[in-house]
């Protein structure tokens, strides 16, 4: 074996090329009208070979899916939440994602290298009203997590023009014109698809998230937030599967470089000029020691509470 | 405990202000300026009143805030704590005096 490196603990064969979603077989766009049946075809195709061949890497947390993490009633292994999680059966989900159009929701991409039960609770999220599956998973992570942060491109936005110009996704104006997305200082994701999934599913069964999604919504009730570290939810090694880019201070301040990014992008959407410099972002170092955000608020039915977003955050310094 | 200052401390002065600037105008919290003019107009609702007070404290002296809170809370664009809080009162209260 001429080379090796260490991954969840084990040492690992190292393939020929690590196999990430964006590298995949199919992942550019096909002519014709059963593009997508192609693309679908050749993935799955990649995944089979994956499954033959030890040196071709899978996503590392599919891996940890069957060891055991702490929960609230005893340690289980991660499959048995993404199994037990309300929502979609498999043949549900399956029909879901082999219906979706990758151009369209490119935040399924990921998915189709993810374990059944990892794509079954994907599908699942896909049908809420949350965003954490477009704006924080693998599909968001990258140069995608690198241009929203630096350009405000929303990764929710899967129109590439419309994406450039930082239009939200979801806001529109009330002259019918989307609204400019708005980013914190970060932009972070899970970027493997079966780390995303657990940490949704373990998510819902935390008691502290289980006391909010237990209520009844009522008349003035509110979005409410709770903060679980990584390793709780994704176990030791769970940090190695968040990444994200921070934008670069401007003269030592990031309050400037929030101000600057704002005027920035404003001059790009207005065709005006500006004193304002690019903004700059850098990679975050890492993830171990951090928490999991999660935000739950009642669904726009007010019928009961849902997962609005969660995405990871990297340790305060 | 983990989390946001709001969230460990909620009964620590400014825990309201900075708890409602996250929960309603945070970008990943989905910010949502129409909701919360909605929601303090129920002024007699106790939260209500102590969110207006705290943002008058913090605007006469933002040094009043836990460090990094209002930021980690707001993610504002605006250069400065004071010119957000500015913004802030102006677009809730319109010209009504601090």
């Amino acid at each position: 074996m001429p080379h090796a490196e260490r991954r969840g603990g084990m040492e690992q064969p190292r393939g020929p090329e690590r196999l990430g979603p964006e590298q995949l077989p199919g992942a550019e766009r096909l002519p014709g009208a059963d593009r997508y049946a192609a693309e679908r075809r050749e993935i799955r195709a990649a995944m089979d070979r994956a499954a033959r061949d030890p040196a071709f890497a899978q996503p590392p947390y599919r891996q940890s899916l069957d060891r055991e993490l702490p929960g609230p009633d005893g340690p289980r292994p991660p499959r048995e939440s993404l199994r037990e999680m309300p929502g979609l059966s498999t043949e549900a989900a399956e029909r879901h994602l082999n219906a979706a159009d990758l151009a369209e929701r490119p935040w399924l991409r990921p998915a189709m290298v993810a374990s059944e039960d990892a794509r079954r609770v994907i599908a699942t999220v896909d049908q809420g009203e949350g965003h954490h599956l477009r704006r924080h998973e693998g599909a968001a992570s990258g140069d995608a997590a690198r241009e929203r942060v630096e350009r405000l491109c929303d990764p929710a936005n899967p129109d590439a023009v419309s994406r450039g110009r930082a239009d939200d996704a979801f806001k529109v104006g009330a002259d019918g014109v989307p609204r400019r997305h708005v980013c914190r200082d970060e932009a972070t994701a899970i970027s493997d698809p079966d780390a995303f999934a657990t940490a949704v599913a373990r998510a819902m069964e935390h008691p502290d998230v289980r006391k909010v999604l237990d209520r009844t919504v009522q008349p003035e009730d509110k979005r409410r937030e709770v903060e679980i570290p990584i390793n709780e939810l994704l176990g030791p090694k769970g940090h190695e599967s968040c990444a994200g880019y921070r934008l670069i201070p401007i003269d030592g301040s990031i309050y400037k470089a929030m101000d600057n990014r704002a005027a920035w992008v404003k001059a790009q959407r207005d065709g005006a000029p500006t004193d304002a410099v690019e903004p700059t972002s850098s990679k975050i170092d890492t993830f171990e020691g951090g928490t999991i955000k999660i935000l739950i608020q009642p669904r726009d039915d007010r019928s009961r509470y849902e997962i609005m977003n969660l995405f990871p955050k990297p340790p305060k310094n | 405990m983990t989390g946001s200052f709001w969230n460990r401390y909620p009964d620590a002065p400014y825990a309201t202000l900075l708890g409602v600037i996250f929960n309603y105008l945070n970008p990943d919290a989905n910010e949502d300026m129409p909701a919360l003019k909605r929601s303090l107009s129920h002024t007699d609702r106790e939260w209500v009143r102590v969110f207006k007070e705290e943002l008058r404290a913090a605007m006469r002296d933002p040094g009043v805030l836990p460090e990094g809170t209002l930021f980690e809370a707001a993610s504002f664009e605006d250069g400065s704590e004071r010119r957000f809080l500015d913004r802030l009162w102006r677009e809730l209260y319109g010209d009504e005096p601090v």
